[in-house]
């Protein structure tokens, strides 16, 4: 699969807080979001023709690309491009494989044309793809648990039963602060501010001190 | 007429009875699809096959071999196509589709998603679908 998200997504989001290039009259976010997005080896294009649609991403072994609807503004493009980077993220960090494997895709609809009669898991997945968009949009994926944007666990760095407790204590947190992300719309918010990102990794960083892990 | 194209026109001999059933199969199925508007969904494409060959494909008649462009866009232009059905049409003309149950389980939720969109939608998702399933391995 030519996709990772979870690359993709943070390299967008680094990019999104740094100075834009040529300032004010400089190119827009989008356009800066899309060359990310080719750098990375997916191909993104405008389409016309697109009604129903805002835009769709299609993932296989021959190649990621984005389709966006020329009709939208660059706010709305950038929304697109996040909002389908958080749902590749999520569908691999629900998977079992390391990609989401041979065949992804993803139709993000214009408002009030979605399908009816959509899944309550689906709502919520939506919703969660929805904080995580903003979090990368302001460039702080911190700001959403690890485990909704990091697929591959840190390998252990020391043996024995003090850093394992360690690492089962931070994974329990993890976890944690994953199943509230997925459950609780206040704890997204709380969650995105940069004093609990930053109270987040000052723990984690005792943790791994006190338990040597 | 060249060796390749001789050994083509008589595997196609061998098989097209059972793909033309296959593909009838799959263009009348529960969401039945006109030949008229698969011949235009085709010509979308860039296909050109008109209705009466629709029709002796389907009858095995015809002894112009399907190419694999023209069998995926005929199948995904089906309203009735699933992904298993998809894996048995591509299995008798001889490609494999190097997909795991999970991926032919988002393919039906794509297939049926798009289904649901209007027809300029469809057309350019469906150029997309095409270009990526054509990555197939050949048996």
């Amino acid at each position: 699969m030519m996709l990772e998200p979870e690359r993709a997504a943070t390299l967008v989001a680094e990019r999104l807080v740094r100075p834009m290039p040529g300032g004010v009259a400089g190119p827009g976010k989008d356009w800066l979001v899309r060359r990310t997005l080719e750098e990375l080896g997916i191909h993104c294009e405008s389409e016309a023709n697109l009604q129903d649609l805002k835009g769709f991403m299609i993932a296989s072994p021959r190649g990621a690309e984005i389709v966006i609807s020329e009709r939208l503004g660059e706010d709305e493009r950038l929304g697109v491009y996040a909002h389908l980077l958080a749902h590749a993220l999520l569908e691999q960090v629900a998977g079992e494989d390391e990609l989401p494997g041979s065949f992804y895709s993803r139709l993000e609809y214009v408002e009030g044309r979605e399908p009816a009669g959509r899944s309550n898991a689906e709502r919520h997945s939506e919703m969660v793809a929805d904080a995580l968009a903003k979090a990368i949009l302001r460039g702080r994926l911190d700001g959403a648990p690890m485990y909704s944007y990091r697929h591959k666990r840190e390998p252990a760095r020391n043996r024995g039963l003090r850093p394992r407790l360690g690492r089962f204590w931070l994974d329990l947190c993890h976890r944690t602060s994953l199943a509230l992300f997925w459950h609780s719309p206040k704890y997204q918010k709380l969650r995105a501010r940069r004093e609990m990102s930053a109270l987040i990794r000052r723990v984690e960083g005792l943790v791994k001190v006190a338990y040597a892990c | 007429m060249a060796d390749r194209d001789e050994v083509q026109v008589a595997r196609w001999s061998a098989i097209r009875d059972r793909v033309g059933s296959c593909l009838r199969e799959m263009r009348v199925g529960e969401m039945p699809t006109s030949q008229a508007r698969l011949s235009g969904d085709l010509e979308d494409l860039g296909y050109h096959v008109t209705q009466s060959m629709i029709s002796r494909y389907e009858q095995g008649l015809l002894e112009q071999p399907l190419t694999l462009e023209r069998l995926v866009g005929w199948a995904l232009c089906c309203a009735s196509l699933s992904a298993p059905a998809f894996r048995e049409l591509l299995a008798l003309a001889g490609y494999l589709l190097p997909w795991s149950v999970d991926d032919l389980s988002r393919f039906d939720r794509t297939l049926s998603q798009y289904r649901a969109l209007p027809l300029p939608d469809q057309i350019v998702l469906r150029r997309k679908l095409l270009w990526h399933v054509l990555g197939l391995e050949s048996r």
